[in-house]
């Protein structure tokens, strides 16, 4: 009886060693990746302004539009007539993102932006504005320019004399 | 090691075998607390799904910073502040599968904050901290009665700095497993 007793100390004196060795053990760790990109701002500066030129309103006024491209083509009716010295443009914008996007391009609604007289509170309404390709693609360099152009109408000979100015926002957004 | 835990085991589960039944006429109180020792328990173990990754997609840098959270349980990405996405795809949660004894009730630690950041591949960039690391099944769990596994997904949060350079920023991060 005796002899029996010897390995029941063995006995536990395993137990407790192996126990030990399991708690000793490191929790198991996995590593995971985590990811993310960052896209270049996307900006646009504008480089021309939209100017409609210097011109007459005659009896019933009338409109001016200019083209939607570089050169800007100047087209009036009504009794409108241009007179040389104004140097009427399309606006153009460079927009700078990542290289081989598309982005979209958001004019204002029409009605939404008048030139106000410069010491008077008369008004001209621009509309239509056009812009030449509303969902450009940003080159390899991830450049592009766009032009914009518009409508401007003119009220007849009444309309004060002088220097219109406003501002109107253009939207570029990744698509 | 493992082997040789292994062998503690048989030998020390083969000696009780027979002083329990030595002593089984004499002295029932030592045997029955020799029977708890013998209780091996298979070890708990935790992979990360192959292919999961925390993603948290294309985005795009902005003047003012702002967060961008990968939700652990929907596995939806959602912003705070001036947050910017240059694709509504292309976000994930990264997902984990623990093994070991079936009905085991375990813990899982995720990584505290401040101790995570996504680094710019290219060096340019600022460090993005990631923190607010959370599990879709919380932080105590229990596996399977049945298959002794368990799966979940982790998400956390991204810090977008101000005008971040823009590029590619990755960073690996720990989850650790644990009975209870």
């Amino acid at each position: 009886m005796k002899k029996l007793i010897l390995p029941l100390f063995f006995s536990l004196l395993f137990t407790g060693f192996a126990l030990n060795s399991y708690a000793m053990d490191d929790d198991p760790v996995v590593t995971a990746t985590a990811t993310a990109e960052l896209v270049e701002v996307l900006s646009a500066t504008e480089e021309n302004q939209l100017n409609f030129g210097r011109f007459i309103a005659g009896e019933s006024g009338g409109s001016i539009a200019i083209a939607n491209t570089s050169a800007g083509t100047v087209n009036v009716t009504g009794t409108v007539a241009t007179i040389g010295g104004g140097a009427p443009s399309s606006a153009s914008f460079s927009v700078t993102g990542r290289p081989n996007t598309e982005v979209t391009v958001t004019l204002p609604a029409d009605g939404a932006v008048n030139l106000t007289h410069t010491t008077s509170s008369d008004v001209m309404n621009i509309a239509t504005f056009s812009v030449s390709d509303s969902s450009p693609a940003l080159s390899a360099t991830g450049v592009a320019t766009v032009y914009v152009g518009g409508t401007l109408t003119v009220p007849n000979t009444e309309i004060a004399k002088g220097i219109y100015t406003g501002t109107y926002t253009v939207t570029f957004a990744y698509q | 090691m493992k082997t040789t835990v292994l062998k503690f085991f048989t030998l020390s589960a083969a000696i009780f075998a027979f002083s329990t039944i030595s002593f089984g006429q004499g002295n029932t109180a030592t045997a029955s607390g020799v029977n708890a020792g013998a209780n091996i328990i298979t070890p708990i173990g935790i992979t990360n799904d192959e292919g999961t990754e925390l993603q948290f997609g294309d985005l795009i840098a902005t003047s003012t910073e702002y967060t961008v959270t990968i939700d652990a349980t929907s596995g939806q990405r959602a912003y705070t502040g001036n947050a910017a996405f240059f694709t509504e795809t292309g976000y994930s949660t990264a997902d984990f599968t623990v093994t070991g004894e079936a009905g085991a009730a375990f813990k899982i630690t995720l990584p505290a904050d401040g101790t995570v950041s996504l680094v710019s591949k290219t060096g340019t960039g600022a460090d993005m901290p990631l923190t607010t690391f959370a599990s879709s099944i919380g932080l105590s769990s229990s596996l399977s009665e049945t298959s002794g596994s368990k799966t979940f997904s982790v998400g956390a949060t991204l810090t977008v700095g101000a005008d971040q350079t823009a590029g590619e920023y990755s960073a690996t991060f720990d989850v650790t497993v644990a009975y209870e």
